[in-house]
């Protein structure tokens, strides 16, 4: 039972690792955006952080090991005052 | 055409005017001068719905010199994000003194605004009242601009606006239209504007 959760834990770390990227809705004003640069780039667990106003997404590139979870991207994005439209993840 | 307004933002310097509620745990700092008015304002905004602060302001648009003292709350009544868009309206409201010739009065302070913009137009309106014993004043303003280009998140952007501000206890240019160029840089943005008698006005804001 132990190793069956272990495994589950793995193959669930696994699928959450890699590269995120989140449509975001509202996102026209760079400066009224800023919220998102101050709150990622304080984050010990992303290694590049990257918006793009054309494609109206947020993009992230996690250390090795690290991430952040869907309802903590959606909780800062919501924070600072946009709408998450959906959250896509690639790689492993 | 982005070069030609980087050099147009390092001839000029900046002015500014931003939405009140900004991000959750933000710091606005806030400096508008005029000639016959200034304002300075520090917000906090407690949560991305709602922003306290201070905000002084002297002007002589009525004669006298006067200055005001004032606390306030911005509300963001509602908000609209759309894929290439945003729209908002919010609500103001303080209270504190007015430092009048030779008197010191209560003052309160109410006021409306509504914007919508996406990456290359903007519209607002703004409209709000400053109360003491006796008198009121007012403060109408409508704004309508566009980008030249658009500009990146990391990147300096530039909006050319059409200003039509109304100031109607002012004793002199009560109505006074003019163009503003407003530029921002990551988390600093500023305005310069004329009107048209030809008054300059300036403003700056930064979020930390």
């Amino acid at each position: 039972m132990k190793r069956l959760m272990a495994l589950l834990l793995l193959v669930s770390s696994l699928a959450h690792a890699g590269d995120v990227t989140v449509h975001v809705q509202g996102m026209v004003c760079s400066f009224c955006a800023q919220g998102l640069s101050k709150k990622f780039q304080s984050e010990k667990a992303v290694e590049t952080f990257k918006v793009s106003l054309d494609e109206k997404v947020v993009q992230l590139k996690f250390k090795q090991g690290q991430n952040l979870t869907d309802e903590y991207l959606k909780e800062v994005i919501t924070e600072s005052g946009l709408n998450v439209e959906k959250i896509v993840r690639s790689g492993s | 055409v982005k070069r030609f307004f980087v050099l147009i933002s390092l001839a000029f310097f900046a002015r500014a005017e931003a939405h009140p509620v900004a991000f959750k745990g933000a710091i606005g700092l806030m400096a508008y001068q005029q000639a016959d008015m200034l304002e300075w304002q520090a917000l906090y905004s407690v949560t991305n719905r709602y922003s306290l602060g201070v905000d002084y302001i002297w002007d002589t648009m009525e004669g006298p010199a006067r200055r005001l003292l004032l606390a306030r709350v911005n509300w963001l009544a509602h908000r609209w994000n759309g894929s290439d868009h945003q729209a908002n309206i919010y609500v103001s409201a303080g209270g504190g003194a007015a430092f009048l010739t030779g008197a010191t009065q209560g003052a309160g302070l109410g006021g409306l605004e509504a914007d919508y913009e996406t990456r290359r137009v903007y519209f607002s309106g703004k409209t709000q009242g400053i109360f003491t014993r006796g008198s009121g004043y007012w403060f109408h303003q409508l704004r309508a601009g566009f980008a030249p280009y658009l500009g990146d998140y990391e990147g300096l952007n530039t909006w050319l606006i059409v200003q039509l501000q109304s100031f109607p206890q002012a004793s002199a240019d009560k109505l006074r239209v003019g163009p503003v160029l407003r530029q921002f840089y990551k988390n600093v943005l500023w305005e310069l504007g004329v009107s048209s008698q030809g008054a300059w006005s300036f403003n700056f804001m930064v979020h930390l």
